[in-house]
């Protein structure tokens, strides 16, 4: 596996992809400030006052919207084998291929969908105070919610990173539909499993009996999350970007 | 000077279905400073084996070294050097004068003088979306971009296809003058009057199987190609086809005669004859 690391080629990859869709990126702001604006039009029409979570809400909707669909379709070239051969072929490493789609899909486009929802707030603050004479509601980027959607993010750009290699066409739908059955089947195992152990211990309407049950201290309950948290983050994440890195490796036409 | 051989392939297996190979055990060694032409029957595996070699499609067994590196690597060095141009391509929605701008920083040899002289010998519009162009100006485009980047390997699968008669002719104009001791091009295609004259020497695949690699001076040595006129069919042609007044045929060169090898006849005569072809290049 090719390991070569050339910033100036992952700038050229980055450019290019980004020159190759540039249409499909100018929909993607006319859509988003189109949205914005009519949903900030309507609630300031049906409001007085401003609904202090509305830029909160509607910028982690359309963040987790546009951030899946495009993570999902990042090799949308794999969709048809001419395309596909044509990635294939540009004379770049699999590192420096797979890093200028990470780079594209997580932080480039963090940083560029802030400033164009900050950028369309504006817009849609000055159509109301055109339409209405006043504001609606200003958006703050950096509050805790925000950053708590960003590193939400992390965990579907990862899980929709290995789904946009493993499936050429309709990856983004195709993934979302795979993580579906996988939770519902887990938790059908998980309520299969626990109704047949435990059904035959039920005391005062209760599935579980009470004797079974964990009482942790405050502090391991703690440090059981945080271990948690590490796993998710350190392990996990950086486990499905690996895997989608070597599927990247063993891609065919 | 000892010419590099560029692609070797030894003991390939491949296949699309499992217990279904294609190839099994094949073996191609290709030096440079030549221009190798690929010819088979429909579903011979001529583009499949030209993806394995740009490194594709994965060999189930086998070794496939291109440019001195296992080719499903597809390591950049050896990409760079590389320029595929396949039947169907994608074409980016690019104006003619953004395929430099945009592919060339990939090429650390690429020259945009010759593309650009490239692109007027071949009539090409300097500017216009490639998009909007007809498939053999498409073509033209992504040929002299391939020259451009002064890669070691050309493989060019039917790269005549769609191209009209003058840009034919300028098509072998042009990948003659390309050549060097350094480049290999390897062209398969259907269309061998089109690459008289160009490609030498001449493989020839069959179910599989590499039935025939030899220079055409040697071809030349060994058959005799000749119109024979009459209503009978020669006696000594191993393979003789109707043209008006008589036929076109091949036969053993037995009076050590020169003549022009015919690589449509040839083609034919090997397909039918492969054991006896064999046995008198072996000889």
């Amino acid at each position: 596996m090719d390991m070569t690391f050339r910033t100036p080629i992952v700038r050229h990859l980055i450019f290019r992809d980004l020159y190759i869709n540039k249409k499909s990126s100018l929909i993607f702001c006319g859509v988003l400030v189109g949205l914005l604006t009519l949903f900030g039009t309507i609630a300031k029409m049906d409001q007085s006052n401003p609904d202090p979570n509305f830029h909160l809400m509607w910028y982690g909707i359309f963040f987790f919207v546009f951030g899946i669909f495009q993570t999902g379709g990042v090799y949308v070239e794999f969709a048809q084998p001419a395309t596909r051969q044509d990635y294939l072929l540009l004379p770049a490493s699999h590192l420096e291929k797979w890093t200028s789609r990470w780079f594209r899909t997580l932080p480039l486009f963090i940083i560029a969908y802030t400033l164009l929802y900050w950028a369309a707030s504006w817009i849609m603050n000055l159509v109301c105070l055109a339409a209405f004479g006043g504001f609606y509601t200003t958006f703050q980027p950096f509050q805790q919610g925000i950053y708590d959607l960003w590193k939400i993010y992390l965990v579907a750009h990862a899980i929709f990173s290995i789904g946009a290699l493993q499936f050429n066409k309709s990856a983004t739908i195709k993934t979302a539909l795979t993580l579906l059955i996988l939770m519902t089947a887990i938790s059908f195992i998980g309520g299969v499993t626990a109704w047949t152990l435990f059904t035959g211990m039920q005391e005062d309407n209760l599935i579980i009996n009470p004797s079974l049950s964990f009482n942790l201290s405050e502090h391991t309950s703690y440090w059981l999350g945080q271990t948690g948290k590490w796993i998710l983050w350190f392990v996990l994440i950086p486990l499905f970007w690996w895997i989608s890195f070597l599927k990247l490796n063993e891609k065919e036409v | 000077m000892t010419i590099e051989t560029l692609i070797q392939i030894d003991g390939l297996q491949f296949g699309y279905k499992k217990g279904k190979p294609l190839f099994n055990d094949l073996h191609l060694h290709l030096k440079g400073g030549q221009i190798y032409g690929l010819l088979g029957r429909n579903g011979a595996g001529k583009t499949t084996l030209l993806r394995i070699i740009a490194g594709l499609l994965k060999p189930w067994e086998g070794e496939v070294t291109t440019l001195g590196h296992s080719a499903f690597e597809r390591c950049a060095t050896m990409l760079e050097d590389i320029c595929f141009i396949p039947e169907e391509w994608a074409v980016p929605d690019l104006d003619i004068r953004d395929l430099p701008r945009i592919y060339a920083p990939f090429y650390p040899k690429f020259d945009a003088d010759l593309f650009w002289k490239l692109v007027s010998e071949f009539e090409l519009p300097p500017s216009g979306k490639l998009t909007g162009s007809s498939f053999g100006q498409k073509k033209k485009a992504i040929i002299s971009f391939g020259l451009a980047t002064k890669a070691r390997l050309l493989i060019l699968d039917e790269p005549t296809n769609g191209l009209d008669i003058p840009s034919k002719s300028r098509f072998r104009k042009i990948i003659s003058s390309s050549i060097h001791d350094e480049t290999c091009m390897l062209i398969s295609t259907h269309q061998v009057r089109d690459m008289v004259n160009l490609i030498d020497p001449l493989i020839i695949l069959d179910q599989g199987k590499i039935i025939f690699q030899e220079d055409l001076a040697t071809v030349a040595q060994k058959l005799r190609f000749h119109v024979h006129t009459g209503l009978q069919e020669p006696l000594d042609a191993w393979y003789a086809e109707r043209i008006p007044g008589g036929y076109l045929a091949v036969s053993e060169n037995t009076t050590d005669e020169d003549t022009d090898v015919d690589l449509e006849v040839l083609f034919n005569a090997i397909i039918q004859h492969p054991d006896r072809i064999k046995n008198l290049f072996n000889a």
